[in-house]
């Protein structure tokens, strides 16, 4: 069935809820919300943000939300990373990311080039930025990157719809070929 | 030893048998182990090939002895997400409620169990799945799922285990065990080893990948086979070196794998693919055939892909049937899509299974009649619920539709799969486009028949009609008669047995002109219902032995056992109850054998009745409670008729009248039992001696009185008995009320209509509260109270008394009762017109003691003891009554009723033995005295008294039944009632 079809499916699937994910010794724990296209939220601390858990409600609305608990520091990021989406049996994934986890994210997408469809990288929060500062807010497509980039500041107006609709742009993740 | 044998005390459902030995995964199954002690919800996850199917099995058979049941769920052949909670349901054999969704009914029958539920193959419906195992994780505390799923279902508290690659050695030793599979002389050698190590490391350790491998090694060695799987991969990868990415290892394989098979087997393994679950060989001649391939070419082209490892074969009771890997079917019906010849196939199969369905129709009717067709219905149902889906994707195909549900109602009935019958039925019957009428006809009358296996008696009747005149136009007699025999039924269900005549009588000569077989029976059972409902005994009788006669010439056991209850019922009515024990017993035994449960239940009911007749409340109880909570579970009502329901209604207030105190416990013993063991309990007994006891006349058992709403009346309360309480004619559910003490509040406040202080009540209710306490819990019960009624006013406060509003019309069954019974006696005293009459109909109020089974204070024993009182004393003056009008089987009826409440009430033991000497059965009052001997030396340590003695002597000489003055002598006007239990009625 189709995974974006949410008429069939009760309220339930929309709430949040707990779970994780053991690959050999290794448990990731992870917050799961929404429904459709998975798109992983990668936090650079665990700290409890607002910032952060208003972004991953307001994205549950039209993506299905999945935030891991990172352990810190990322040994092997990559590695985890893949084990991550074979445990829940994602092919491929979207991607918001701040900080390191948000540089280990494009450093996967190097490698994985497809299982990773779209990188959000957030930045700290900016002053104005300048009305001819190239990319913020802007897709990218920076040569040698086979995955859309976006990069935004946390702060930037309508923060979420321009996430949201980037995220959602093109076609739904293929399943393995 | 198999694996059911290895687990006696675990109950294992479904299980896939296994074929291959399982190879290896010890850590990996050590892991799961504890996993699935500690943790409610485990998926295993891992591409298609991985083995999470077969290393879920094999964890789940381990974890098997710490649950009391495994029920394994496959939803390979499943693609409906609507049907997951059904498929899961079929699973536990929960037939599905015509009320509530099927969630709910599957909440209920796994309840506190401890079960280990496994879902297999979910990933294409991981939102139903997730959806279906959060409720049930919630509500079913003792409950696990273990799930397999490409994808984690992401529910709360759910462990996604990812099933990891055989390692090195295990993998060199499955490709090793598979490949002598096919070449029993194969060896690892020094030779041979480093090539089978590289392909183990090519093909990522996924074992289905290592098994399509090893499948080849009859034609091609280790090395060859490793050379070509590079070359392959090379391709595949696009002539890179680098290792293919491991999600595209099995598919390689499995393309190698295909290029290696030739054109006839390349086409038939695509056309397998549109098979769901497993198919027989003679399916896959019918449907795969075309083409390069003959129908000869099928049984070579399977057997070959079996060898490939492609096709899988099981046998059942000696029977072949094949399967597809899930992952292997997914990629045969790619290919078959690129030939574009997907559609035809889809088609053909569709079309080859409604025509086996419409073969098998006759065979299933009446359900579980024929089992070996049963059986092979139900192997099918993966292909009928394909060839299902199938017709209804296009409004074209909905004349298939109905003739596909029409062929397979009768399966649905005996699976318990009602609300898939009639949804499918549903849709094909409001699409707007021209069907055959006979189609139409028939597909109505299958339709109407659901609804009545449903219980929902009320809708089915509105089909039945339409689809008479359709089939009295253009359909067979067959056809016709059944739609009549439908249309009794509905009429019967309602209660109209002098409706039913003519549609009935119609439908049994149609019948006669029939073939032999199981549909005259069918329609003689409805006769011969219609018969007794209309008072027809002997014709009744005479029909249910002609059905059975039909049903053992044609061995077919539910045509047997149906009948054969009906017969027990009616010589029950007769008070025959050592006939009915005879047949009841019969028709139960069949009934287990068939695992009939709707029979079963009919069964328990009947020798409940005949226990609770011959005085054996407890055993009565017991059976009733069982087939209560077997109709809980298979959520139908078992009744036939309006009639039974009341019947069964009697016998609960009989044995919780006589068993007292006991009976809750007796009661919940009694819901307890499995279903087998009440069967068991049922027949465990000797036939009661047949006339021992007489009952009453079918006629003497009337409708339980005054719950018809006369519509002044605002407020009922009917409190002899179990409480009940009705705001005009609508009971007040016992969600309203919160607790027991706002109801009690309310008896207590009708009984005192003048109104009580908050002490009064306090003092009642809660002896030992402090007065604060008192004040808090007497408000919330009066909060609660008023909030139940609904109206607040009713209950008001004058001059410090709490009172009932004096305006509110109340209809109290404890005052009409003690006004009315008081009243008739006296009349009776006096010899007045129709008194006696009147006290038989005041004695109704009387349904069971006063607050029965209400948690009531102490205040209300006083006042149940001296209700009870009255009652006995208005029933011996009611039999005294009967006695010397010569009403003897009444007066006889009467006693005894009166000794089913007070089994030591001497007087009516004489009174009894009177009545039965009166009607020239001195032996059986003989016997009532030896009884009654027997009773007082076991309670009570005694001896009868002298007045018993004195009339057992006058019995032995055989002189009372001349000595028709001898009434006076035990009857005597009844005593007035000793208490003034109310105060008088305000104005």
């Amino acid at each position: 069935m189709n995974s974006e079809q949410p008429s069939t499916i009760s309220s339930t699937r929309y709430e949040s809820a707990r779970a994780a994910v053991r690959v050999g010794d290794v448990v990731t724990r992870y917050l799961r919300a929404g429904v459709g296209r998975p798109v992983l939220l990668l936090r650079g601390s665990q700290e409890p943000d607002l910032f952060w858990s208003g972004l991953a409600a307001g994205l549950a609305e039209r993506v299905r939300v999945i935030v891991p608990e990172l352990s810190e520091p990322f040994a092997d990021f990559s590695g985890w990373l893949l084990a991550f989406l074979e445990g829940l049996g994602l092919h491929s994934v979207g991607v918001v990311a701040e900080d390191a986890a948000g540089l280990a994210a494009i450093a996967f997408a190097l490698a994985e080039p497809d299982r990773i469809q779209q990188i959000v990288l957030l930045t700290v929060a900016s002053s104005e930025p300048a009305d001819n500062d190239p990319g913020f807010g802007e897709p990218l497509a920076p040569r040698g990157l086979a995955v859309p980039l976006l990069i935004v500041p946390r702060d930037a107006a309508d923060l979420l719809g321009q996430v949201t609709r980037f995220l959602t742009a093109g076609p739904g993740p293929a399943s393995p070929p | 030893m198999t694996t059911a044998e290895a687990f006696p005390n675990t109950s294992l459902t479904g299980l896939p048998v296994q074929l291959t030995r399982f190879i290896g995964r010890k850590r990996e199954l050590d892991d799961l182990a504890r996993l699935i002690r500690s943790t409610r919800l485990l998926t295993l996850t891992g591409g298609g090939g991985s083995g999470k199917t077969r290393l879920g099995s094999e964890a789940a058979v381990r974890a098997a002895t710490g649950f009391s049941r495994l029920v394994w769920v496959d939803f390979g052949a499943l693609e409906d997400p609507g049907l997951v909670p059904q498929q899961v349901a079929a699973a536990f054999k929960t037939p599905e409620r015509a009320e509530g969704s099927v969630t709910d009914t599957l909440v209920q029958t796994i309840g506190e169990q401890s079960v280990l539920l496994i879902l297999d193959n979910c990933e294409h419906l991981v939102d139903a799945c997730a959806e279906l195992v959060e409720v049930l994780l919630r509500t079913c505390s003792r409950l696990a799922v273990l799930a397999t799923s490409r994808e984690a279902l992401g529910v709360p508290g759910e462990t996604a285990w990812l099933v990891p690659a055989l390692a090195t050695a295990e993998a060199i030793q499955l490709f090793v065990e598979r490949a002598q599979a096919v070449l029993p002389t194969f060896q690892l050698t020094p030779s041979n080893e480093p090539a089978v190590h590289e392909i183990c490391r090519r093909l990522d350790g996924i074992p289905l990948a290592i098994e399509l491998a090893a499948a080849r090694v009859r034609v091609l060695s280790p090395e060859q086979i490793a050379e070509r799987l590079s070359d392959a991969f090379r391709l595949l990868s696009g002539g890179s070196r680098t290792a293919l990415p491991r999600h595209r290892t099995l598919r390689g394989t499995m393309e190698w794998s295909f290029t290696l098979l030739n054109a006839r087997e390349q086409a038939l393994l695509g056309r397998l693919a549109v098979f769901a679950g497993s198919f027989s060989l003679a399916a896959a001649e019918a449907v795969c055939v075309g083409g390069p391939l003959e129908a000869e070419d099928i049984l070579d082209g399977v057997s070959a892909l079996v060898d490939k490892s492609l096709v899988i074969m099981e046998t059942a009771k000696g029977e072949a049937r094949y399967r597809l890997l899930e992952t292997v079917r997914q990629y045969a019906e790619e290919r078959l899509r690129e030939t574009g010849e997907l559609a035809v196939f889809r088609e053909r199969h569709a079309r080859f299974f409604i025509t086996f369905a419409e073969h098998a129709e006759l065979h299933l009717f009446g359900g579980a009649g024929n089992p070996s067709w049963l059986t092979g219905i139900t192997e099918e149902s993966g292909n009928l619920r394909a060839a299902a889906a199938w017709a209804e994707e296009d409004a074209g195909r909905t004349e298939l539709a109905l003739r596909l549900g029409t062929a397979i109602h009768w399966y649905w009935f005996a699976g318990g799969q009602f609300q898939e019958g009639r949804r499918r039925l549903e849709i094909a019957l409001t699409r707007s486009v021209e069907i055959a009428p006979d189609v139409r006809g028939r597909a109505l009358v299958a339709f109407g028949m659901i609804m009545f296996w449903q219980g929902d008696h009320a809708m089915m009747r509105p089909p039945i009609e339409e689809a008479l005149p359709l089939l009295r136009a253009h359909g067979d007699p067959w056809a016709v008669a059944y739609t009549l025999t439908a249309l009794a039924t509905a009429l019967l269900v309602e209660g109209d047995s002098m409706a039913a005549r003519g549609p009935i009588e119609e439908a049994v000569a149609h019948a006669r002109t029939l073939k032999p077989g199981i549909f005259l029976p069918f329609t003689l059972y409805w006769h011969g219902l219609a018969a007794q409902g209309r008072g027809e005994i002997e014709a009744a009788r005479a029909s249910f032995e002609e059905a059975i006669q039909i049903g053992r010439s044609l061995g077919n056991s539910p045509a047997i056992a149906h009948p054969m209850s009906l017969l027990g019922r009616l010589a029950f009515a007769q008070g025959r109850y050592g006939e009915a024990f005879i047949n009841y017993a019969e028709s139960l035994s069949i009934h287990l054998a068939t695992a009939d449960i709707w029979g079963m239940g009919r069964g328990l009911d009947g020798m409940a009745a005949i226990a609770v007749a011959v005085g054996r409340h407890d055993r009565g109880a017991r059976l009733l409670a069982a087939a209560e909570s077997l109709r809980g579970r298979i959520g139908m009502g078992t009744h036939v008729s309006p009639q039974d329901l009341i019947d069964r209604e009697r016998l609960v207030a009989s044995t919780r009248a006589a068993l007292g105190g006991r009976f809750r416990e007796v009661w919940s013993e009694g819901m307890a039992l499995a279903t087998r063991d009440a069967v068991a309990l049922a027949l465990a007994d000797t036939p009661p001696e047949t006339g021992e006891y007489r009952l009453p006349p079918a006629e003497a058992i009337e409708p339980v009185g005054h719950v018809v709403a006369s519509p002044t009346i605002e407020l009922r309360v009917r409190a002899l008995g179990p409480l009940q309480i009705f705001r005009g004619a609508e009971p007040i559910d016992s969600a309203a009320w919160g607790s027991a003490r706002p109801r009690e509040l309310l008896v207590f406040l009708v009984m005192h209509l003048d109104g009580c202080t908050k002490e009064q009540v306090g003092l009642a209710f809660w002896p030992e509260a402090s007065t604060a306490q008192l004040r808090n819990s007497f408000h919330v019960a009066l909060h609660r109270l008023r909030k139940a009624l609904g109206n607040p006013d009713w209950i008001g406060l004058v001059n410090e008394r709490y009172r009932l509003d004096p305006s509110v019309r109340v209809e109290f069954d404890a005052i009409e009762f003690e006004r009315e019974v008081t009243a008739a006696c006296r009349a009776l005293g006096k010899r007045g017109e129709g008194a006696g009459t009147a006290l038989e109909r005041a004695l109704e109020w009387y349904r069971g003691d006063f607050l029965d089974g209400e948690p009531a204070g102490d205040w209300h024993v006083t006042y149940r003891d001296n209700f009870q009182r009255l009652y006995l004393e208005g029933m011996q003056a009611l039999g005294t009554w009967q006695l010397e009008d010569d009403r003897l089987p009444k007066a006889a009826d009467t006693f005894r009723r009166l000794l089913a409440r007070d089994q030591l009430h001497e007087e009516a033991w004489r009174l009894l033995m009177v009545s039965h000497a009166r009607m020239g059965e001195r032996s059986q009052a003989l016997k009532l005295h030896q009884r009654l001997t027997e009773l007082l030396r076991d309670e009570l340590d005694a001896d009868p008294d002298e007045e018993t003695s004195e009339l057992y002597e006058r019995l032995q000489r055989g002189r009372l039944s001349e000595n028709r003055s001898v009434s006076s002598a035990v009857s005597r006007p009844p005593r007035s009632v000793s208490l003034p239990l109310f105060a008088p009625n305000p104005p």
